[in-house]
């Protein structure tokens, strides 16, 4: 009775919508709506708007408001397969310690001064989010039920060597800083072609395990038995998630609990098969990112808060009330 | 060609190291029910773990209808046998329908799917709680559907593991009596069960296990014998005919 799919689809494209054209008006210069579809309709600067507002619009907001889109179905797609794959809906990127992981790594580049290339940054988050997707699941794979436990002892060991890198290097420190809090203030199209790029091979391979995902949340003799190999689909469904994970930490920084929010009020909505829960957790990430962007944004303008703050203070009571949830279950 | 849908050569092995199973070796012809007995630990459901290859052991050491089974795919696996474990897990809120489609996973959808779900619904008895959570439907109801996700799975050879312990007496006899019609129209039944009497009435063979090795194989009259299952699960039993039929009063 409580599975709409379509339904759910079009409320959060009418959310995503209204919030990327809420998220381009607002700010120090305000835009209206209209300056809004010329800017983009027509190449040239017209009468009723200048070419500033046109700049700010192209080059500023757009990429900004698509990478809060972009990152936030990325998150909620992460999020996603990390609870399918370790069997538990309190997984995420986040809280496992992944993004910390690729965020030491980018620290340490900072600290070492191995790489500063725009592109080489992805490269470097790639591997300390696959080390540590790799090795919790070295962890874990005797005891599953070790997992989430052993994530968060990761998650603070990375973060606090995150934290010794900006301590040691004084004057990168605010580079560093700006990973551990996450923003989308820095956004280029170039930024933004990548994260879009990534994330439509990776959803698009993603959903085709779809069903194999499902067969993942049954115990494993259900899942071989029904013809699933669980240890390579569980392999390959970690390492296309780091990816993802890396892309988005390396681009907008750790941002947290979009990846564990979005799955989870959708799966409350549609139910727990993957046909839909992907789809419309990647919605639901875009527009808790859009939101949380706006937000950030917004509270303390003219200045902004980093927007990893704006999705924890969000997210940190959500999670409780899901720890509860789960436990009087049991 | 083998005769035998499942040959079994020295099979040895177990979890983490520890040998459960000391040197297995069974043939089971096409056909027949086949219990699989034995006390607490003695390596049952070990057994069938390595039939669908959760637990994997050295080439040709089981085959089934003739083919290594380390030469298969998981799916090409998941086409010749099924299997109903004793845990099923309910950490999600899958309808019943969505769980018994499971069972079709290794045919990557084909046209007759929808049919061939809602027919193994029917036949386990569950089509009216279709689109119920399972975490909402009872211990019996869910293993019933799980039953029902193995048959629609539609392979030649099923594997069970204690497919009646949650269930109550008249769905017991209804499951038991499902699989002696699945083993008559062909299907290769294994079975793992713990009530001696159910293994009289249904079954047409039996696997007796003791200390992970095969202690009798052999017609269920010959191999339950009040000095077997005596030397095998140390109870003393009589065997009384009552109504044409053999039972274990204990």
């Amino acid at each position: 009775m409580k599975r709409r799919p379509q339904v759910v689809a079009i409320v959060l494209i009418a959310a995503i919508v209204t919030m990327a054209i809420l998220g381009i008006c607002i700010g120090s210069v305000r835009i209206s709506v209209s300056a809004i579809l010329q800017s983009l309709f027509r190449t040239e600067a017209t009468r009723t708007i200048s070419k500033n507002t046109v700049y700010i619009i192209r080059n500023l907001r757009l990429p900004r408001v698509l990478a809060a889109i972009l990152s936030g179905a990325a998150l909620a797609l992460c999020g996603l397969v990390f609870q399918s794959v370790f069997r538990n809906p309190m997984a995420d990127s986040y809280i496992l310690g992944v993004s910390s992981g690729a965020s030491f790594f980018v620290g340490l580049a900072f600290v070492t001064g191995i790489s500063f290339a725009e592109f080489s940054l992805p490269l470097v988050a790639f591997l300390g989010a696959i080390g540590t997707t790799t090795l919790l699941f070295i962890i874990s794979r005797r005891n599953a039920s070790s997992m989430l436990l052993s994530g968060i002892a990761l998650n603070y060991l990375l973060s606090a060597l995150t934290t010794l890198t900006i301590y040691i290097s004084n004057r990168q420190a605010e580079s560093i800083l700006f990973w551990t809090m996450g923003s989308l203030g820095n956004t280029s199209w170039s930024k933004v072609g990548i994260i879009a790029s990534v994330l439509l091979v990776s959803s698009l391979v993603t959903y085709r395990y779809c069903d194999a995902m499902d067969l993942l949340l049954m115990d494993d003799s259900t899942a071989i038995s029904s013809g699933l190999n669980v240890k390579s689909t569980r392999i390959l469904l970690l390492a296309i998630s780091s990816v993802v994970t890396a892309t988005v930490v390396c681009f907008c920084g750790i941002i947290g609990f979009v990846g564990l929010m979005s799955p989870h009020f959708v799966r409350i909505i549609v139910g727990p098969k993957h046909k839909r829960l992907l789809p419309l957790s990647m919605l639901m990430g875009a527009a808790i990112m859009l939101f949380s962007d706006i937000v950030s944004r917004f509270i303390i303008a003219p200045s902004e808060l980093p927007i990893g703050i704006v999705t924890s203070v969000l997210g940190a009571p959500v999670f409780l009330v899901l720890l509860r949830r789960r436990n009087r279950g049991k | 060609m083998e005769n035998n849908v499942i040959s079994i050569h020295g099979l040895c092995g177990g979890y983490n190291e520890v040998n459960i199973l000391k040197d297995i070796t069974l043939m089971v012809a096409k056909g027949g029910f086949t219990a699989i007995a034995g006390p607490n630990g003695a390596g049952k459901s070990t057994l069938l773990k390595y039939l669908f290859k959760e637990l994997e052991t050295a080439d040709d050491v089981i085959r089934i209808i003739g083919i290594d089974i380390n030469t298969l795919k998981q799916k090409e696996i998941a086409k010749l046998i099924s299997f109903q474990g004793q845990f099923g897990q309910r950490t999600e809120d899958f309808t019943v329908r969505e769980v018994v489609a499971m069972g079709r996973f290794a045919y990557d959808g084909t046209a007759s799917d929808a049919e061939r779900i809602n027919k193994a619904m029917e036949k386990a008895g569950i089509l009216h709680l279709a689109d119920k959570a399972i975490t909402h439907i009872s211990g019996g109801e869910f293993q019933l559907t799980m039953l029902a996700r193995t048959i629609c799975q539609d392979t030649k050879i099923l594997a069970l593991d204690e497919p009646i312990n949650n269930l109550d007496p008249q769905h017991q006899l209804m499951l038991l009596d499902m699989l002696t019609e699945l083993s008559d129209s062909g299907k290769t039944i294994l079975c793992v069960l713990h009530d001696l009497n159910a293994i009289m009435r249904n079954c047409t063979n039996v696997v007796l296990l003791k200390d992970g090795k095969v202690f009798a194989y052999g017609k269920t009259k010959d191999i339950m014998t009040a000095q077997n299952i005596r030397e095998v699960y140390g109870i003393d039993v009589q065997i009384i005919e009552y109504n044409g039929r053999n039972v274990i009063v204990m």
